[in-house]
């Protein structure tokens, strides 16, 4: 080798004419893609595993109760919730991609701050329905004397009415304590990342 | 970040700050990507700066950690190369400079060490051993020890690609 490692260096920059400066702002535009990228696929497994889920209650349930209604209300709420996930993660799909990577990921944080509201209040609502649901079918519809049903006559009609009351209102705060748990232990992290992601693309987006 | 700072704190190095991206990257993806995530971190870091150490050390400083940081994370999600080494086959990408030979510089100083790429770095931009010592936190006897071993390295691997 002629040449020095050093004349090489800066004979090479020399004949550099313009250093190419990368612009900042516009690179967040793959980690944003990525990240997205994980989200989409989070939601689309957590929306189809409520078909594994809905046939292993339904089962459960039919099996315990020995009723086909409770099955069929259980099928149905599962249903609808799984249609309800769709539209959800329909919407997400079709944000607008073409604005900046920046507007782009608060119009994605939007959704999810109002996906998540919407779905404490499904839940919050939904919960307590169904349960009423299930204690209606098995007093209407389960003969006297059936395990299920001895319980509601040991009770009797103020007791019983106490009894599904309480329920509601338990399931109301357990079943919103366990999906905001979830949300938070299966999307925390993604979201923490889309979090950080917009204030340093804050930061750039004066300027670049 | 304000638009003052980038100007008078980062654009004058910004010429320096893309050859030590440069040198730890090889598409010009992760060249953009890692130029982006020093800026970020030069602004997110301004306040640690000590008055009594120069900017431009502590800004190669920081380049430098920050390229360290992003190839470890890579590196654990990838788990591709081996540390020192990259495959032989050149990625068109890297062909970064209108000078071949530069480009050959580049890719033999890819295959050091990722102390050594930074060490010689600063060393070909002309910045004294003083610096060069301050920025790796090492001993000022074995720099000029170790710039020799890596300027012979560099040497057989360019004249093994270039005969």
């Amino acid at each position: 080798m002629e040449k020095s490692i050093e004349s090489i260096w800066k004979e090479g920059f020399f004949k550099e004419t313009s250093v190419d400066i990368p612009k900042v702002n516009n690179l967040y535009n793959r980690k944003s893609i990525h990240l997205m990228d994980k989200l989409l696929r989070t939601l689309e497994i957590d929306l189809w595993s409520i078909v594994p889920v809905a046939i292993v209650i339904t089962a459960g349930l039919v099996y315990q109760s020995g009723t086909l209604w409770i099955g069929l209300v259980t099928i149905s709420a599962c249903t609808a919730l799984f249609f309800v996930g769709k539209a959800k993660v329909d919407q997400l799909k079709q944000l607008d991609k073409s604005s900046s990577c920046f507007h782009y990921l608060r119009e994605v944080k939007k959704w999810i701050a109002q996906t998540v509201s919407y779905y404490t209040r499904l839940m919050a609502v939904g919960g307590p329905l169904f349960v009423l649901t299930v204690h209606l079918i098995i007093l209407l519809t389960l003969p006297e004397g059936h395990q299920l049903t001895t319980v509601y006559e040991r009770l009797g009609n103020s007791g019983t009415l106490w009894f599904i009351g309480l329920s509601m209102i338990a399931t109301a705060f357990i079943v919103v304590a366990v999906y905001r748990l979830a949300v938070k232990l299966v999307y925390g992290p993604t979201l923490k990342k889309i979090e950080m992601m917009l204030e340093d693309l804050e930061v750039l987006r004066d300027e670049h | 970040m304000s638009s003052d700072f980038y100007h008078n704190y980062i654009m004058p190095y910004a010429a320096i700050i893309i050859k030590i991206c440069r040198a730890y990257t090889n598409t010009q993806e992760d060249f953009e990507d890692y130029y982006q995530e020093v800026c970020l971190q030069i602004w997110r870091s301004r306040d640690s700066f000590r008055e009594e150490a120069q900017w431009s050390t502590w800004l190669y400083r920081l380049t430098l950690n920050v390229c360290l940081t992003l190839m470890k994370k890579k590196k654990n999600k990838h788990q591709q190369f081996a540390t020192d080494y990259l495959p032989e086959q050149l990625i068109e990408d890297s062909k970064a400079f209108a000078d071949e030979e530069l480009n050959l510089l580049y890719d033999a100083i890819r295959q050091l060490s990722e102390i050594d790429r930074g060490i010689i770095l600063l060393y070909l931009e002309e910045r004294s051993y003083q610096e060069i010592v301050a920025v790796f936190d090492t001993n000022a006897n074995n720099i000029g020890v170790r710039i020799k071993r890596i300027k012979e390295r560099l040497k057989k691997i360019l004249d093994g690609k270039i005969n």
